[in-house]
């Protein structure tokens, strides 16, 4: 896979690289402004997730492109604690919405694509996609 | 446009498809001027037929086989495929249903396999693979058009929902600083999303101090829809409006408290009428509050 | 670098440009609470509007700073979200259950008004 940037996740200023990065990639790419904010509030909130469980990590960003289609992906990565019951932390009751937990049932509802691997003691992966409408 | 990417083709695949071009190019001339005639008495190709004087029509074929054989003698796809990607698009926004442009592809088989036929008899073998070989260059071009056509019809439609969409989640300002949503009809993911757009856009633009939603139009509100009329609620406050929903029938009520929908903040009232006169008096209030506050010594 | 703040009557008025850092939060917290104290301010106006991205880190910090505020007597309002930010807030559910919320500044210099008048004694 190759990125078109990868941000090391490591003191809190990191999580506002993370946001401009993916913001002007958005931007570039041509997604609406909408899209590009939700974009880096969902980025925001993983890298955020990173600093606070795992305390450091990274996240690489890479173009999509399927026929016409354009797109951005982000992967998430740390060697932190992970995650032991990844379905209880995709848990999302509409009903409760706060989602200030982990911040990651809020960044799967913003993304097309998002999946997790993690386990305890092996560290958290985070795949994210999301195409341009 | 991007590159199209050519066929994937076995050797035994490629031989056939030259066995075919070589048995079919010294036909092609009859074979284009039997097609026309045929073509020529159906009501879908007529008008297109005759719109194209002769001259035009020769050349076109010429070119036609040009590219096809370049792409079947030598693996040169580019131009063919362009082609018909061009032809796909070009039925898809003409209005040609799939199963007309399917029409030319049987036509021109059936005059394929004619000649075919009459060889057959003498090269049962070779006969068989000019017929494989026209399968296959035939397969290659319906796929390569009918994406084309697909791909040509979706744009289509999505720019027609995105007209309907528009028309039918107007945004109406209704004295000063009031804003009214009558959203009708069903709402899904697409239109909750242009709808909440739409009204946190004209709440900024506008600047609107109250929203009254109107919910009567919407026959099914499923968690989902109370999940997006709750965001765009929630939405609109974070902007700093009254937001008042009406329309909400007892079953909708049942489902919003189902799923625990956090309406807080949000004025539910009977009716539209109901919901303006309510946004009036809060309006009404907090004015008489501000000229209290600037009477005050 | 900090966040500076003006005083306006009995209230307070901060602009936040985009991007804090933590630290920066913290220091904004800091010096809004130690002002509030020190003026007595009755509220406190949060202007928001350069902020293009808030995400439940920086709710969480303006939701707990009008807390805290509370305490010290002091009503706070934030002003001019952005209508992409209120979107992607209101995506993540992300709430302000302790500040009121205005268009701009004008409309939040008046909530805030209103929320701290004491009828039939005036401001």
């Amino acid at each position: 896979m190759a990125f078109e940037a990868t941000v090391a996740i490591v003191r809190d200023v990191d999580v506002l690289t993370a946001r401009k990065t993916i913001r002007e990639l958005a931007r570039e790419l041509g997604f609406v402004d909408s899209d590009a904010v939700l974009l880096a509030t969902a980025v925001s909130e993983i890298a955020r997730n990173i600093l606070t469980y795992a305390t450091r990590g990274e996240i690489s960003f890479e173009v999509l492109r399927d026929g016409k289609r354009l797109g951005v992906a982000a992967v998430a990565r740390d060697q932190g604690p992970g995650i032991a019951d990844v379905e209880r932390a995709m848990q999302d009751g509409y009903s409760t919405g706060g989602g200030l937990g982990l911040g990651l049932p809020g960044a799967r509802r913003i993304m097309d694509e998002f999946r997790v691997e993690s386990s305890l003691g092996a560290g958290t992966t985070i795949f994210m996609k999301k195409w341009k409408a | 446009m991007t590159e199209l990417v050519p066929p994937t083709l076995r050797a035994d695949e490629r031989e056939k498809l030259a066995t075919y071009w070589h048995f079919f190019e010294p036909h092609a001339e009859a074979i284009n001027a039997e097609m026309l005639a045929v073509l020529e008495k159906m009501p879908n190709w007529a008008a297109m037929i005759h719109a194209m004087r002769p001259e035009e029509v020769a050349e076109q074929n010429k070119r036609s086989n040009a590219r096809t054989k370049a792409a079947l003698l030598e693996d040169d796809w580019k131009e063919y495929l362009a082609d018909l990607h061009q032809q796909g698009m070009g039925y898809a926004k003409a209005g040609i249903s799939f199963a007309a442009w399917f029409e030319i592809i049987a036509v021109f088989r059936d005059a394929v396999r004619h000649r075919i036929a009459e060889v057959a008899a003498k090269d049962i073998h070779h006969a068989t693979s000019v017929g494989e070989g026209m399968n296959r260059h035939l397969d290659i071009a319906m796929s390569y058009l009918g994406e084309a056509y697909l791909a040509t019809k979706e744009e289509i439609i999505r720019d027609q929902q995105e007209a309907i969409r528009e028309l039918s989640t107007p945004v109406l300002q209704v004295r000063d600083r009031l804003l009214i949503i009558p959203v009708v009809g069903l709402v899904d993911t697409h239109r909750a999303r242009f709808l909440t757009e739409g009204l946190l856009r004209a709440i900024r633009e506008r600047r609107a101090r109250g929203v009254v939603m109107d919910i009567t139009g919407v026959p099914i509100v499923d968690s989902k829809v109370a999940n997006h009329l709750a965001q765009a609620c929630e939405a609109a406050r974070l902007m700093g409006a009254i937001v008042v929903m009406t329309g909400i029938s007892s079953e909708i009520a049942q489902t919003l408290v189902a799923i625990g929908a956090q309406l807080r903040g949000v004025r539910m009232v009977g009716d539209l009428q109901g919901g303006i006169e309510e946004i009036d008096r809060v309006l009404a209030r907090t004015d008489a509050l501000d000229d209290e506050i600037e009477a005050a010594p | 670098m900090s966040v500076p703040i003006l005083k306006q009557g009995r209230f307070l008025v901060v602009a936040i440009q985009d991007e804090l850092e933590d630290g920066e939060w913290q220091t904004l917290r800091t010096d809004l609470l130690a002002r509030a104290g020190l003026h007595r301010s009755l509220g406190v106006l949060i202007d928001v509007s350069a902020m293009e991205i808030m995400d439940s880190y920086a709710t969480r910090m303006l939701d707990g700073l009008a807390r805290m505020l509370r305490f010290r007597g002091a009503e706070t309002v934030v002003a001019g979200i952005q209508p992409t930010v209120a979107f992607a807030m209101s995506r993540l559910g992300l709430r302000l259950s302790s500040a009121g919320t205005s268009l701009d500044l004008d409309d939040g210099l008046a909530e805030l008004r209103r929320r701290t008048t004491r009828r039939g004694h005036g401001v």
